[in-house]
């Protein structure tokens, strides 16, 4: 009897120490984004986030220590505010590097390096972006993005075009399809969630951009993140994300 | 009903309470752990074989999934091509006009878009201004996105078209053909056609539709990288998130087999990586779990039967028989220890059966269930194949008139431009228009029905006007005004062509000619139906081992089967019976000589055979029965060990002096008891009989259970079940295991109903007058033989014996038999009359032929007599007769005793009459008066004086003993002499001579 008790007592022991730790998980909180195709977004009426961008963050947490990430869903102009304000510990939302931002921020090393290309439909007969003369480029309403296309059509020789800004990757493909303007300059990645059989990447000389995490100015985060995100592209982690989301062999039908 | 299971209950209470005074309480505890765990593994066991048979299934149909993927790749392929080559041509077809019909105008344009059957014409230039057009449009051709249409003007192309999907949503194609340098026809549909086409073909659907998994199985597609569900064969998930429903993101990967959970339900899955998709097959738990607990339940009824069998006949003879129990020494690992004989002996014989009967009863449970859970497997095929040709056939419909109406449309849009440039003409031209038409040849008739231009080498070729030949129907087209296309048929070159005819006019409308076009139709026919079968039920995705045959109705030529060796013969010759050609068929076949066990439909005059090989089915049932008989053979055996091997011998005899009861006396008290209908008391059993108790008890108990679920589960139970599946009869006639099962329920239903009428009868007879209880047992026996009859001949229906024809066939015999059943009629009759004349009842006390004793019994053949030393007299009722009833008033027990002739009279009846009283009520056999009735006779010894006790005639003859005792006694008391025989001795006289004086005085 005595025996059965003090079998008990440890027990009971046991389950509440467990107990008191699973009440205290390590909790990281992460920005994203989920209106970024293939980096963060989600789909009809479900209210989980998927993408890039996640995958880096859950297992970034995991490589961290923690038990359990938050995310967070911020708008592409709240995500330095969210930082400094430090309603998240980080922001992995497809943040580009540039020096400006490096000298405000703690910026990671890129955990995505990407190239801008230059898209067209296939019935344009284009091959280069040089035949682009007199055409309307579209892009994603952002200044990086902007910087890219004029770089691109510099290079490229061509000096009469317009740019048009579109709020959303959304409508920024439909526009495209609909004959409204001629080519689109877009994100590698981005593209993978639009690309279909009847479209054409020119040939063109294109600026990178590279996704970094995004963390405040000596939060502390940055020293570990970057380790994390080195091993991530040692063991193949990174390699194996960039088939699983930037696949653009894949029609996207489904 | 429920006195017996309140008796059962007391019984196991007793020997409940015996295990505990025999301090055997160790073993039951030990037992019933030793039950348990043995049940866990026979189930665990169960579960992993099917288990395995699911995942081996589910890799198949995944694989199979694959094949199917290509296939509808490349119908999908063939369908877009299609489309594109036909506005193409029409693109071409307006250009050829514009080219060569000078007095086209563009005014025609919108009118022509309808001839045409396409949405808008235009006329554009090289720069994309449009010259001309049937009506407005959003399209502006400056635009680079239709760079593509004026490749036209380089070389001709086989040109797929411009698709624009304009920001109002709805989207366009644009073909173009150029007419000269300068100029190309621009023809604009809206592409709704081919974006269902597009739909139909790239959706999930149109390949995982003939998928599916066990009897309740489901198919999902799972986006791999968002975990979206695509696709939902039951359309539950269909656009949910996977993992939102609770799908780990870790368990879905390519070739993952195990248990995943999907909406807080547990499902065995199969998962393979196709294209961007997880295909997910899946089986619920509950479906294995059925399966599983199927066969475990007919296993754990029987071992618990076994284990209680050998715990009960155990601890009951220990308890009786101790004394007699021979004990061996064994040496062993674990010091001496004793090894009971007797029980040992006895014991092996029970754990014998029970390893026995715990295989045979595996096999079958899981023979029935797996035949019965394929049944409806094959069921839900039969059900997609039949789902899948109504599909083919609206498809094969449909398509046919669209080819029709296409090619409708081609000729006579032909025979427009043929009409416009009849006086321009040339073989050159023809050939072009045919070309760009799409057709494969064109031949122009005159008025008076002669080749004018051909693409062929018909020129000069005459439609005959004799009415015999073939080519004179065509000439009546010359006449009817319209377009004709013909049926296909094959021409004399051995093509499968389909011919279209339209007339040909003049400015005025009037018939000019006749233009006939040639359209090879053999790839058509080939791919809507020539394969039909063949591609139906090639593209049904079946598990493991199962088959689809499809048999001509008409002809029974096999027209689709696996081993293509077998195609094309008819179908007795590979061994299939004609009578098993029925729609609704379920039960075995043979193809080739191998038995299968299959379902039978039919379907636009085609029999589908869905059948599966029973070797394969039964392939895992041996290894699983062998598995399981060991495992319980183990559990047996430790029991065994534990009931028969005691390590001190002293401890064990003290248990077993509790009871010293004569074991032959038990025997003689439970067969009168078995004549009257009931149990001995449960302590007064030997244990034999206890143990018969146990099994009678254990079988009424199964009976009653499977009964009851019986009618349960056919009122309540699903269309799935299998108990429903057998009782629905769906299955061949015939020695099997379907007939098995049913007669089984039928035995025990008829069994309950017969144990239920007897024992209402009992309780009736109980409140009943004697005659009621002679009526209730009367009726208990009929209604036992007519139960016995009913389920006699619905077994020999479910063999597969027709027993009228046994009857009829036995009629013959029945004369032959009827003499000799001659008395077994004269029995039943004179039984009859025995009941309704009341001539002695149950209870009674009669002679009949001399033999006394208690009517035990008044059958309907016999009657049965128990006598005071409880033999039983069983004598045909035709025999009764010379009946003595001594029951009906009371009886007298009558005893003569003689005093001697010396003793007072007086006296002795003085004595009597003080005595009298006394020993009335010492005696309790005597009910009434007891009285003395005076001197019956004057002995030679003694006097008789006759004394009369009224009693109850069964104990008569006891109370006749008990009064002789007494009077002994009292004449002892009182001293009364008893005479003693008196035998008068004589003395012999001599006879002596006369004497002189009795001479002389007579003289």
């Amino acid at each position: 009897m005595k025996k059965l008790f003090s079998f008990i007592l440890i027990i009971s022991s046991v389950l509440v120490l467990s107990g008191c730790k699973m009440n205290n998980p390590k909790t990281l909180v992460v920005g994203v984004r989920d209106d970024a195709p293939n980096f963060g977004f989600s789909i009809g009426d479900s209210s989980r986030v998927f993408g890039y961008d996640l995958d880096i963050a859950k297992e970034l947490a995991l490589r961290l220590g923690y038990d359990k990430v938050e995310y967070v869903v911020l708008k592409a102009e709240e995500r330095e505010e969210a930082v400094n304000s430090g309603a998240v510990d980080l922001v992995i939302a497809c943040y580009s590097y540039s020096d400006d931002r490096a000298e405000q921020f703690d910026l990671s090393v890129p955990y995505f390096e990407d190239d801008n290309l230059i898209v067209t439909t296939t019935s344009t007969m284009f091959k280069n972006a040089s035949e682009l003369n007199n055409c309307t480029i579209g892009i994603f309403d952002s200044d990086a993005l902007y910087e890219c296309a004029e770089y691109s059509m510099n290079m490229a020789g061509v000096n009469d075009y317009d740019i048009k800004r579109f709020p959303s990757y959304t409508e920024l493909v439909a526009n495209l399809v609909a004959s409204e303007i001629d080519a689109i300059c877009i994100d590698g990645c981005m593209l993978a969630g639009y690309y279909s059989g009847n479209m054409e990447i020119l040939e063109a000389d294109s600026l990178n951009s590279d996704y970094c995490v995004l963390m405040k100015k000596n939060s502390g985060y940055l020293s570990d993140v970057n380790e994390a995100l080195a091993s991530m592209k040692e063991d193949g982690f990174i390699d194996a994300l960039e088939d699983k989301w930037c696949n653009t062999e894949v029609d996207n039908e489904f | 009903m429920h006195l017996r299971i309140n008796g059962a209950i007391q019984r196991l209470i007793m020997s409940f309470n015996s295990l505990k005074q025999t301090k055997k309480f160790k073993i039951v505890i030990s037992t019933i752990v030793l039950f348990i765990a043995t049940i866990f593994a026979v189930a665990y066991v169960q579960y992993k074989s099917i288990e395995l048979e699911y995942s081996q299934n589910i890799r198949t149909e995944l694989s199979q999934v694959e094949g199917n993927i290509l296939e509808v790749d490349d119908k999908w392929g063939l369908a877009i091509d299609s489309y594109d080559k036909l506005i193409q041509s029409k693109a071409d077809t307006l250009a050829y006009v514009f080219r060569n019909v000078p007095q086209y105008n563009y005014y025609q344009l919108a009118r022509d878009s309808k001839d045409y059957m396409v949405d808008n014409i235009m006329i554009v230039d090289r720069n994309g201004n449009i010259v001309a057009r049937g009506k407005e449009t959003q399209a502006d051709f400056k635009k680079p996105i239709f760079n593509q249409l004026r490749e036209c003007f380089k070389y001709s192309t086989d040109s797929t078209g411009v698709s624009v999907k304009y920001l109002n949503g709805e989207s366009y194609l644009y073909y173009s053909s150029a007419i000269d340098s300068e100029r190309m026809v621009v023809v604009e549909v809206l592409s709704s056609t081919l974006e269902e086409l597009v739909k139909e073909f790239s959706s999930w659907k149109s390949v995982l539709k003939n998928v599916s998994v066990g009897t309740s199985g489901t198919v999902l597609a799972v986006s791999n990288l968002t975990y979206m569900i695509g696709y939902d064969s039951d359309d539950i998930y269909t656009g949910k998130d996977a993992l939102e429903l609770g799908l780990r993101a870790d368990d879905i990967k390519d070739d993952f087999s195990g248990w995943i959970n999907l909406d807080n339900r547990r499902y065995f899955a199969g998962i393979k990586e196709i294209d961007d998709a997880y295909i997910v097959c899946m089986v619920p738990l509950t479906e294995i779990i059925v399966r599983m607990t199927g066969v475990t339940i007919f296993i754990l009824i029987f071992i618990l039967a076994i284990i209680s069998m050998m715990l009960i006949y155990a601890v009951l003879i220990m308890g009786h028989c101790g004394s007699v129990n021979k004990y061996v020494k064994l040496r062993t690992f674990l010091g001496n220890v004793l090894f009971n004989r007797t029980l040992g002996r006895r014991l092996s014989a029970i754990v014998i059966i029970g390893i026995v009967g715990i295989f045979y009863l595996t096999l079958y449970a899981q023979t029935l269930l797996s035949l019965s859970n394929n049944s409806i497997t094959s069921e839900r095929y039969i059900v997609k194949i039949r789902e899948y040709i109504d599909d083919y056939l609206g498809d094969y419909e449909a398509e046919s008139n669209y080819y029709d109406e296409a090619y409708f449309n081609k000729i006579s849009i032909a025979s427009k431009i043929v009409s416009d440039m009849m006086d321009r003409i040339d073989s050159v031209k023809l050939s072009e228009l045919s070309r760009v038409i799409g057709v494969d040849a064109i031949d122009v008739f005159d008025k008076s029905g002669r080749v004018i231009v051909s693409t062929d080498d018909n020129l000069g070729y005459y439609l005959s006007t004799a009415s015999d030949d073939e080519s004179f129907l065509l000439r009546r087209y010359l006449n009817n005004r319209g377009t004709y296309v013909l049926d296909p048929a094959y021409d004399e070159w051995g093509d499968y062509v389909q011919y279209g005819v339209a007339s040909l006019y003049d400015k005025t409308h009037g018939i000019v000619g006749l233009i006939r076009t040639k359209q090879d139709t053999e790839n058509r026919e080939k791919i809507l139906a020539g394969a039909s079968m063949h591609s139906i039920l090639g593209s049904v995705i079946t598990d493991n081992a199962t088959e689809c045959i499809a048999i001509e109705k008409d002809t029974l030529k096999v027209e689709y089967i696996e081993d293509v060796r077998l195609k094309g013969r008819q179908a007795q010759n590979i061994g299939i019976a004609e009578k098993v050609l029925t729609d609704g068929y379920d039960g075995y076949i043979y193809i080739m000589n191998e038995q299968y066990f299959a379902n039978v439909t039919e379907s636009n005059g085609y029999y589908i055979i869905v059948a599966t090989p029973v070797s394969k089915l039964n392939s895992s049932h041996m290894s699983v029965s062998l598995k399981v008989t060991l495992l319980c053979t183990i559990a047996l055996f430790i029991l065994f060990i534990l009931l028969c091997v005691t390590r001190d011998k002293k401890s064990e005899l003290d248990e077993n002096e509790l009871s010293v009861i004569n074991d032959k006396f038990k025997e003689y008290q439970s067969a009168s008891m078995r004549w009257r209908n009931k149990r001995l008391k449960w302590g007064e059993q030997t244990p034999e009989q206890q143990l018969f108790t146990v099994i009678s008890d254990t079988i009424s108990f199964i009976a009653i259970l499977v009964t009851i679920s019986v009618f349960i589960i056919n009122e309540t139970g699903d269309k799935d079940s299998i108990i429903v599946y057998i009782l629905s009869g769906h299955w061949e006639r015939g020695l099997n295991i379907f007939s098995l099962t049913a007669s089984l329920i039928a035995i025990s239903i008829g069994f309950v109903v017969q144990i239920f009428i007897k024992r209402i009868l009992e309780m009736l007879s109980d409140s009943l007058n004697a005659r009621g209880t002679t009526i209730c047992r009367m009726l208990g026996s009929s209604v036992k033989y007519i139960i016995f009859f009913v389920v006699a001949f619905y077994c020999l229906r479910l063999y597969g014996v027709n027993p009228s024809t046994l009857l009829a066939s036995a009629g013959v015999m029945s004369v032959v038999i009827g003499l000799g059943a001659n008395t077994l009629m004269s029995d039943i009759i004179a039984g009859i009359f025995l009941i309704f004349e009341g001539e002695f009842r149950v209870g009674d006390i009669v002679t009949i032929d001399d033999f006394r004793g208690v009517v035990l019994d008044i059958g309907i053949r016999t009657t049965k007599i128990e006598d005071d030393y409880h033999n039983i007299k069983i004598i045909s009722n035709s025999k009764v007769s010379g009946i003595l009833n001594m029951t009906k008033k009371i009886s007298y027990a009558e005893i003569f005793v003689s005093i001697d002739y010396g003793e007072s009279l007086e006296r002795v009846e003085g004595i009597f009459k003080i005595e009298f009283p006394l020993i009335k009520e010492r005696l309790d056999r005597i009910k009434g008066d007891l009285f003395y009735t005076n001197v019956s006779a004057l002995g030679d010894n003694g006097v008789i004086l006759r004394i009369l006790a009224e009693c109850d005639e069964a104990e008569r003859p006891q109370a006749i003993r008990d009064l002789n005792r007494e009077m002994k006694l009292l004449f002892d008391k009182y001293n009364i002499n008893v005479p003693y025989p008196q035998i008068t001795i004589n003395e012999q006289i001599d006879y002596s001579k006369r004497k002189v004086e009795e001479i002389s005085k007579t003289e």
